[in-house]
């Protein structure tokens, strides 16, 4: 089955992000799922994992290109970045929009290298970091075989020096970018939920004409927050918000972010698989 | 390197990778949030806590292969709403653990449990529950990857003649401990998916975790309060008779018949084998 071929007709793939569980899912339930998106930074540590091309197309995800950050990635990651999408066939790589590496604090102990985390933050949302990241995009564009998409981030806490909210943060780099749209409805949903907005009333405000894949996956509130999970299942919410984008929007993909769950239920997932396909008929 | 300080975006960047990978200083910071003023912020500029609390997310993604081997305690801290106070709290030691090269999700699980130990109110019936199935799981895991295994391993049901001066001795490694409900049962409800763990019995329950009558199979058996006992003290040297005289040294009143009788059960069950005074 050739990915880029079928993303071609109207039919919107669906696909689970990789996890320990998957292959057993896949094998379990043949002609289900319609992709495995894998993450570079898995590949980069454990090549052999791209064998899983062998079940179903793959999808590549990425951490590292820290778009919305000051420090740029190394030649080596961004080569790397580059030869496992040609290695891996994917049609796009969907990064986030936000930062991984920044410079050391001055105060700080290490004075030298820069901080490089293991978790994509939340960037400052200003006019500084919107011109930062369509620069690097624009640049990262260049170095990447295959187009790049950007994926909201949740949106924990406010980082001060901020000047606009994440919708519209997320809305000047679309307009200003010629870049793809990750939509990652959970994190949309934690945003809302942290920083005090209505999702179904912002979302129809972003740029959908742009959107080319959907993350779907759990979310959890503890201390009064809510945390992205991807050991937990999507709530009702999230397909709602889902079903308010596809009345505006077919995206070529949705993936289904339950890598952390090594012991999810197959029927959970079937029925969340056929719930997301009735909807996307039915748009 | 940045030159202004403030809100400057680069500078803010900085500033919260830095929190991030130097869960110390975060902790500093959450604890006397003045000290952000050398950073050229206000106090209060900066939502301390939920930071903090990213970074127990982060950390607790940074366990996701202990996740594989424990996974129901895993979501037992999610259901229990407690995951990202603990991993935010741990993050400290966990830095430390990865910058001392522990890094195999079995020495990860090993110092997350000691942590938790400690970390847990243990009078909480949630928190108990958590205690319970982290040394439930652990105890699986060490049975299943053979870490520490003792030979030799256990028979099932064996008839064994018992006397005072019978020299028990566990049967391969026999992991046991006291729990407050049955953690087989919580580990069933959870897998099941369903949330009425609250409503499981309560109580003093004791289990013990041992290889089969061959090394690939597993046992779970309960035991008592004087099976447990009598596991802790079955050291191949000392003589049930021994074994008696020490409990009432201990003000633990228990007669030699009685400790006779928890022996031939848990030689039936394949947790001890019985050899002679003499052989000892």
């Amino acid at each position: 089955m050739n990915f880029v071929s079928t993303t071609l007709s109207d039919r919107t793939m669906v696909g689970l992000s990789y996890g320990p569980g998957v292959p057993g899912f896949i094998d379990r339930n043949p002609g289900l799922v319609d992709y495995i998106e894998l993450p570079f930074e898995l590949l980069r540590h454990d090549p052999t994992i791209a064998s899983v091309k062998n079940l179903a197309p793959l999808v590549l995800h990425c951490a590292s290109m820290s778009i919305a950050g000051f420090v740029r990635p190394s030649e080596s990651t961004l080569d790397a970045i580059a030869q496992q999408a040609l290695q891996t066939g994917t049609p796009w790589i969907g990064e986030h929009l936000a930062f991984m590496s920044a410079d050391p604090l001055e105060r700080g102990a290490a004075l030298h290298e820069p901080t490089t985390l293991t978790y994509t933050v939340c960037p400052q949302l200003s006019e500084e970091v919107v011109q930062l990241a369509c620069r690097n995009l624009v640049e990262l564009q260049q170095r990447s075989p295959v187009p790049l998409i950007v994926e909201n981030s949740p949106q924990y806490f406010s980082v001060p020096g901020s000047t606009m909210s994440i919708v519209d943060f997320t809305i000047e780099i679309h307009r200003r970018c010629d870049v793809g749209m990750l939509l990652d409805l959970t994190h949309f949903t934690i945003s809302s939920m942290n920083m005090g907005f209505d999702a179904r009333k912002e979302i129809v405000r972003l740029p959908l004409e742009k959107l080319v894949e959907v993350h779907v996956s759990g979310l959890d509130i503890q201390s009064e927050t809510a945390w992205d999970d991807h050991a937990a299942v999507a709530d009702d919410s999230i397909f709602e918000l889902a079903e308010t984008v596809f009345d505006r929007a077919q995206p070529k993909a949705l993936t289904f972010e339950y890598n952390w769950a090594p012991d999810l239920p197959d029927d959970i997932l079937v029925d969340q698989m056929a719930r997301i396909r009735g909807m996307l008929q039915h748009a | 390197m940045p030159k202004k300080v403030g809100a400057d975006a680069r500078h803010m960047h900085s500033l919260l990778a830095t929190a991030m990978v130097d869960p110390g200083l975060l902790e500093r910071w959450r604890n006397n949030p003045r000290a952000l003023r050398k950073m050229g912020l206000r106090a209060t500029a900066l939502d301390i806590n939920r930071i903090w609390g990213f970074s127990g997310l982060a950390t607790k993604v940074r366990h996701n292969d202990v996740r594989l081997i424990a996974p129901l305690t895993f979501k037992l801290l999610d259901q229990a709403g407690v995951s990202i106070e603990l991993f935010a709290t741990y993050a400290r030691r966990a830095d430390l653990l990865r910058k001392d090269g522990k890094k195999s999700a079995p020495e990860k699980l090993l110092s997350l449990s000691s942590f938790l130990e400690g970390w847990l109110d243990h009078s909480n019936p949630v928190h108990s529950l958590i205690w319970d199935l982290i040394r439930h799981e652990s105890a699986i895991l060490e049975l299943q990857t053979g870490a520490g295994r003792q030979s030799p391993v256990a028979d099932d049901s064996i008839s064994i003649e018992v006397s005072v001066q019978s020299v028990p001795i566990r049967r391969g490694t026999v992991i046991h401990h006291e729990m407050s409900c049955n953690p087989v049962e919580l580990a069933r409800r959870l897998r099941a998916g369903t949330r009425e763990i609250a409503l499981l019995p309560r109580g003093h329950y004791y289990f013990a975790y041992c290889h089969g009558s061959d090394s690939t199979r597993m046992k779970i058996v309960e035991i008592d309060a004087i099976g447990s006992v009598v596991v802790d003290l079955s050291d191949g040297y000392r003589t049930i008779g021994e074994m008696a005289s020490l409990l009432h040294q201990a003000r633990i009143p228990m007669e030699a018949e009685d400790l006779c009788h928890a022996v031939r059960e848990l030689g039936t069950n394949g947790l001890l084998a019985v050899g002679s005074s003499s052989g000892a």
